[in-house]
């Protein structure tokens, strides 16, 4: 007769339930912290791309000003009326649109009063529903 | 002899399971630290971000680099030719903060234009470029 087996025991299983169990947490820490970064990183590239614009809308107020201190109105996007001048500057699919009123010269000692000064991210719906059953 | 084989049998199994629980532990500690390492780069560049935000809109507010030291707290003193400050963790000024945030401010013709970067420990994590009209040249086309 020949001994019995040496069979798995206790101990194994536990050790085998435990690691299965750190596994599992360290996937879903690791895509947790992957996430995190990512969007710190979009974030952060959000924040530069808004700031570039408002460089280039100061740029274009500094171009108007002198503009209008030498007697005329620079090209724009919008046509002028009532001394309404508009710009929209385009960066990684955010806008920057300025609005100026050339006829009010403002606090600051500028030839004019800034009258709409808005920063706009271009959003589409994701309508795809990937491998979701789509209802038909 | 039987008695000898079960319990060598019992020895080698128990060595095979301790080896592959300490071989796994360690890949599994390894993707902790990753994991780790992963997160605090993260916390650091949000932090970093909400410096220089902060900061850019210091510049947007100040008509000349003194009044952009004032905005930026009695902290601020001149790092190297440019303006700069220190942050403590809470992101409160700090003289002996880990972050530090540097300025440039060059006007011209009423325009001055300022690069903004920020670093912890001396490695620099995020910078970003911004301006503001002053009108002090009369702006000049």
């Amino acid at each position: 007769m020949r001994g019995a087996p040496v069979k798995l025991g206790p101990l194994a299983l536990l050790l085998c339930v435990i690691t299965i169990c750190l596994a599992v947490m360290a996937l879903l820490s690791i895509t947790t912290a992957r996430a995190d970064n990512r969007l710190a990183e979009r974030y952060a590239e959000t924040v530069r791309t808004r700031y570039e614009l408002e460089r280039e809308g100061q740029a274009f107020l500094r171009e108007l000003d002198g503009e209008i201190n030498n007697g005329g109105l620079p090209a724009a996007d919008s046509a002028a009326e009532d001394g309404a001048v508009e710009r929209v500057f385009e960066l990684d699919g955010t806008t920057l649109t300025v609005r100026v009123d050339t006829t009010r010269p403002d606090s600051r000692g500028r030839a004019f009063t800034v009258t709409q000064w808005r920063i706009e991210k271009s959003w589409s719906e994701n309508e795809s529903l990937g491998r979701l059953w789509g209802g038909k | 002899m039987r008695e000898t084989r079960k319990t060598a049998a019992f020895y080698a199994e128990a060595l095979v399971m301790a080896a592959v629980f300490v071989a796994v532990t360690l890949a599994l500690t390894r993707a902790f630290a990753l994991s780790r390492g992963l997160a605090a780069r993260a916390g650091e560049l949000t932090d970093a971000v909400c410096i220089a935000a902060n900061a850019a809109e210091a510049v947007a507010s100040a008509d000349s680099g003194e009044e952009l030291r004032s905005l930026l707290g009695a902290e601020a003193a001149d790092f190297g030719g440019g303006i700069g400050a220190r942050y403590g963790e809470g992101l409160v000024p700090d003289p002996n903060g880990p972050y530090e945030v540097r300025l440039t401010w060059d006007e011209e013709d009423g325009l001055a234009d300022s690069i903004i970067s920020v670093s912890r420990d001396g490695r620099e994590i995020y910078s970003l470029r911004t301006a503001v009209y002053t009108a002090k040249g009369g702006g000049q086309g």
